[in-house]
């Protein structure tokens, strides 16, 4: 039978791809495209990763057209924060910090 | 989760919140260009009013637009064919420069409605306009990007309440206020979008969810 994770990490985070969409998002919102750059994943991976955090209320997406090109902006929600901060607490807790 | 593992992931949300928190490339250019401008502009005004040459205030300030709108628009245009970083909040600057706008054309207006609408006289207040609106302006680009803005701003705020009182050296008053304010602003955000371009590529470039801790 598996061990229970005694510190009870949020399964939604911890897939480091997720953590740093929601990391990325922690100051502004950003772009698609500049997610896609600075996190070096390809579309499909950053698609279906942020598919994730959105069905799990952490980020919410807007698609708009700007200058006739489709954009699509993803921001931090309270949920989202709060599950950061919350993971934040719990791997400093695993290191004893 | 094991202990190297949580380390790790502490570093990838540190070195990520870093590298988003620093990576916007506002192009404060724009404020060197009107600071410069209004620096000399608003002072050779009042000049040019106590000289008894007010017809040439209408040549100077065309001048003074055109020559601004020229150059503003060739460095937007330049640097919008070639970014100078990569990667960045493309999102936070555009919302910086539709913040400015609106402030501008608010001035805009407020330059041709002022003098149309107020009592005799309204239109020696234009400039005061300005100043508010550059304070204004300056102060919430403070908040919402960088907090030297906000200071930058200040001064144009005590600068416009003076010329409320010195209604004739509204210009030697305002123009250093304001101009220098945008310069200030202006240069300290530009030095910072330098530093990030003369970083080390695997700085900016790193992956950062595969880089070595």
């Amino acid at each position: 039978m598996p061990k229970a994770d005694p510190f009870d990490f949020d399964p939604v985070l911890t897939s480091r791809v997720r953590l740093a969409i929601v990391s990325a998002l922690v100051h502004h919102d950003a772009e698609f495209t500049q997610l896609k750059e600075l996190l070096r994943l390809t579309q499909g991976n950053l698609g279906v990763h942020a598919r994730k955090l959105e069905e799990a209320g952490y980020v919410a997406v807007d698609k708009r057209f700007v200058d006739k090109k489709p954009v699509t902006t993803f921001s931090l929600t309270k949920e989202g924060r709060a599950a950061l901060v919350a993971h934040v607490r719990r791997l400093k807790q695993l290191l004893g910090e | 989760m094991d202990r190297e593992q949580a380390a790790r992931d502490l570093e990838l949300i540190g070195r990520v919140l870093e590298q988003t928190r620093r990576r916007v490339d506002p192009q404060m250019f724009h404020m060197i260009v009107w600071g410069t401008i209004v620096l000399v502009w608003y002072p050779l005004m009042s000049w040019l009013q106590a000289a008894g040459r007010g017809r040439a205030c209408l040549t100077v300030s065309l001048v003074a637009i055109g020559g601004g709108v020229l150059i503003s628009g060739f460095l937007g245009w330049r640097h919008g064919r070639h970014p100078r970083l990569a990667a960045t909040n493309t999102l936070l600057a555009r919302r910086l420069g539709q913040l400015t706008a609106i402030f501008i054309v608010t001035g805009v207006v407020l330059s041709f409605a002022v003098p149309m609408l107020s009592p005799s006289g309204g239109g020696r207040y234009v400039p005061h306009v300005w100043g508010l609106l550059y304070a204004l302006m300056l102060m919430t680009l403070g908040v919402i990007y960088s907090r030297e803005f906000f200071f930058c701003g200040l001064p144009s705020l005590l600068a416009t309440l003076a010329a409320l009182h010195w209604v004739d050296q509204s210009g030697y008053l305002l123009g250093p206020a304001m101009g220098l304010g945008c310069i200030v602003a202006g240069t300290i955000a530009e030095r910072r979008v330098a530093r990030l371009r003369r970083e080390p590529a695997d700085a900016a470039d790193v992956d950062p969810l595969h880089a070595e801790g």
